[in-house]
């Protein structure tokens, strides 16, 4: 079978496990995946399947121990207590309290480049603050899942384009002014669009009656303890090298949670893991599966054979072409999205400065986590907000979206223009 | 009947584990190699650092010659391992060498951990065959990165040592970004470290770094010199034109980190080089993937992507089979070292045995490697 026709059978054996069915979409994709495998004349491909599985094996640990984290941070008291301080500090001036939730959510994403540690913790912690305000769950939740986005595109840390750049061997280096330019007034101004004014007409004391007690007089300061040493140990290496080693972020959540058996209310560590397992269970077999899928396709050819349709598109065609197709393959995953898109992108468009370009795809690729199947940002952020329908938290994401699209383009297009105002060129 | 479903799925996926398992376990089994009968001895890379010693970070140093007043090379393939090219040409100087003069070190998996996996989300075949007077022999195909079982987790951001330059945290395990490596870092920086050390205990004159590189990468049939090995690069890539193959001559770029032609040419006094060869496999632009991509180098979407100059090299139906690439190789080591001998008379290195690009292109690569003697 020809590349495309193994394409058009993997993603008709996608939609028709999810949507016929009803299987949930990793193991959908698993199935997809097997087909895709058997149509290629590849057998079942079995050890295929098993090694693309294992192509998440980070975030899947990633997920599950912030999980795990957050169980703790909430069950010791020390979430409630945090917005409880939030609301008395900021609540009386609604652009600061925006803004600086906004700027909170994204914090974990500027130093890790994922969306995951965003969500399942910054935003985790305001999302009943941000509930507490009368917002709908998908507002709140599409508030969580842009700041998560922009989080992981600002900089220091932006994982999609140091991939390209390593796809090319360009350093990294020189994205810091830009990636902030591009990040930081979108990510303000959505915020604004989507709970400005929810906050304008806040009413703090009303919030505080709507949200958990503080216990900060029972356990003071030491509450946020676990908080303090994940901050340590996330950024100790970069800022004491060799004095603080760098355990991983998933045991980094593990020490930390741990720690926070000890500095509040007491807390089941047995009901905690339980609930971070039940509410991560879904998104594990997520990215196993979508590994395996990603595994097939490239096996079966049809991962070169949409990048070189792509590529093959004519002007303006193949900006509308990247525009569709590179947020879409980011909802695969949007590190994919960036070596496999990215990279020959950069390399079709060597005549423009490469340090945009790279910015600017790495920003179209972390799209991807707003878009199926994965749609990462959004999948996790509903059950925080408690929205089950996820789709009406990424109808609520869209201006955010279209926003992000159209300034990479402009990035893309201008790139020459613009590396000469931030004194790249 | 929840549980009972419940359990039949969990023994499948441990049975699927266990069998995959096994497969995968293959991996860290070397393929046996038959050296030359001029060949010296082997000689573990531990003996250069002592803490490599009964790791997957040890490899064999194949050592042929004396130390007779002409000069040394070390000839490294295996830096990366889903680049093929680079360890056959290794292994085909190790079987048909035959010194007259100096001394040729050769490390065929530079990075043996890299040599035990394979990349995920890259379904690379584990192994593929090569036709030989014996029968098919069996080689293993691997990864760019050392096996996350011996180094593990990734940071988010890997920081250089000791330039500070930050890459994305996989390129921890990026053997070609750890040079000069570090006695206490990672298992891919004490390779480097090891490697390093070397090339300094054995006053090695050249370095030979063997690579391939994807068709759409910007540093391609090229070789990469180090300021101090211009001259004798330059003198190769003339030779190698007056051959009809084309190379192009790459200055190595003074302000990027980690890479072999850089650092090994800054921290120790050789001479140090690079080759890249053209490899459809590592390409992110390839169609259907498997063995054959590996041996024949025929891909149906690269002749798409030339006829877009996606391509830094010509390619056409009939692809860049591993012939040609280990071809290039053998015949740019034989290029370098006759540049090394002009710049250096008084240390020439001379040997005979090693077929030529030609010899290769009417023999096959199986020709050359027919194993047991
Ligand atoms: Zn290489």
């Amino acid at each position: 079978m020809s590349e495309g026709a193994v394409l058009a059978v993997m993603l008709a054996a996608l939609g028709g496990a999810v949507f016929l069915l009803r299987l949930p979409t990793g193991v959908a994709l698993f199935l997809s995946a097997m087909l895709g495998s058997l149509a290629s004349g590849n057998g079942l491909g079995l050890s295929f399947l098993t090694e693309g599985s294992m192509l998440y094996l980070d975030p899947i640990m990633i997920v599950i121990t912030s999980l795990f984290f957050m169980a703790v941070f909430e069950r010791s008291g020390a979430l409630g207590t945090l917005n409880v301080w939030v609301v008395r500090t900021f609540g009386r001036h609604s652009f600061l309290l925006v803004s600086f939730l906004m700027l909170l959510v994204m914090f974990p994403g500027m130093v890790t480049g994922l969306t995951a540690p965003c969500v399942l913790t910054t935003g985790a912690m305001i999302a009943p603050l941000l509930l507490s305000t009368g917002a709908s769950p998908a507002t709140a939740g599409a508030f969580i899942a842009t700041g998560a986005f922009f989080g992981m595109v600002a900089p220091p840390v932006n994982i999609c384009a140091m991939l390209i750049c390593g796809g090319v061997d360009m350093p990294y280096i020189g994205f810091d002014l830009p990636l902030l330019a591009a990040t930081i007034p979108l990510a303000l101004l959505s915020a604004y669009l989507l709970m400005g004014a929810r906050f304008r007409s806040f009413d703090p004391d009303a919030a505080l009656a709507l949200l958990p007690m503080s216990r900060y007089d029972a356990h003071g300061i030491k509450l946020f303890l676990p908080l303090l040493l994940l901050l340590v140990l996330m950024l100790g290496e970069k800022i004491l090298p060799g004095v603080i080693p760098f355990l991983g972020i998933p045991l980094i959540f593990v020490v930390s949670a741990l720690l926070g058996l000890f500095t509040g209310d007491k807390v089941s560590i047995r009901d905690s893991a339980l609930w971070a397992t039940r509410e991560s269970l879904s998104i594990l077999a997520l990215l196993a599966g979508i590994g395996a899928f990603i595994e097939v396709l490239t096996l079966s050819g049809a991962r070169g054979w949409i990048v070189i349709n792509l590529l093959s598109l004519p002007d303006w065609q193949l900006y509308l072409g990247m525009a569709i197709l590179v947020p879409l393959f980011g909802g695969i995953s949007a590190y994919g999205a960036s070596v496999v898109l990215g990279v020959p992108i950069l390399l079709s468009l060597l005549d423009r400065n490469n340090i945009l370009i790279a910015a600017a795809l790495s920003m179209l690729a972390s799209i991807g986590d707003f878009m199926p199947p994965t749609r990462l940002a959004i999948l996790l952020a509903g059950p925080i907000v408690g929205e089950d329908r996820v789709s009406r938290i990424l109808k609520r994401s869209v201006w955010p979206i279209v926003l992000s699209v159209i300034l990479t383009l402009a990035m893309i297009y201008f790139a020459n223009d613009l590396a000469k105002l931030f004194g790249l060129a | 009947m929840k549980s009972l479903l419940s359990t039949l799925l969990l023994l499948l996926v441990l049975s699927l584990c266990l069998v995959t398992g096994l497969g995968f376990r293959q991996g860290r089994v070397d393929e046996p190699l038959y050296p030359s009968p001029s060949f010296k001895r082997t000689a573990p890379l531990s003996n250069y650092f002592a803490q490599l010693k009964n790791t997957p970070g040890d490899t064999e140093i194949f050592e042929f010659g004396e130390q007779d007043g002409g000069g040394t090379v070390l000839v490294l393939g295996g830096t990366h391992c889903d680049e093929p090219a680079s360890y056959l040409a290794a292994y085909l100087l190790i079987e048909n060498l035959k010194l007259e003069r100096g001394r040729v070190l050769v490390v065929p998996r530079a990075n043996r951990s890299a040599l035990s996996h394979t990349t995920p989300g890259e379904a690379f075949p584990a192994s593929f065959e090569i036709e030989t007077a014996n029968g098919p022999r069996r080689f293993r195909m691997g990864s760019r990165y050392t096996n996350p079982l011996d180094q593990w987790p990734d940071p988010e951001v890997f920081v250089h040592y000791p330039s500070g330059q930050e890459l994305s945290g996989m390129d921890s395990r990026n053997l070609n970004r750890n040079y000069p490596g570090r006695a206490d870092g990672s298992f891919t920086q004490r390779v480097g470290h090891a490697l390093a050390e070397l090339v300094r205990v054995e006053n090695v004159d050249l370095v030979i770094d063997l690579h391939e590189a994807s068709l759409e990468y910007p540093v391609i049939n090229a070789i990469v010199a180090h300021e101090r090995a211009m001259d004798c690069a330059s003198i190769a890539v003339l030779e190698l034109q007056l051959e009809g193959l084309d190379f192009a001559l790459e200055p190595s770029p003074a302000n990027f980190h980690g890479l072999s032609h850089r650092e090994l040419g800054d921290h120790t006094a050789c001479m140090a080089t690079l080759m890249e060869s053209a490899n459809v496999i590592q390409g992110r632009l390839r169609g259907r993937t498997g063995a054959e991509t590996i041996l024949k180098g025929q891909d149906p979407m690269y002749v798409r992507a030339a006829e877009i100059e996606m391509t830094r090299v010509p390619y056409t139906e009939d692809g860049i089979p591993l012939e040609v690439r280990v071809g290039r190789h053998i015949e740019g080591v034989a290029k370098l070292i006759s540049g090394f001998n002009q710049v250096k008379p008084e240390r020439a290195i001379t040997y005979a045995g090693v077929p030529g690009y030609s010899d290769l292109q009417k023999n096959g690569l199986g020709h050359y490697l027919s194993g047991t003697k």
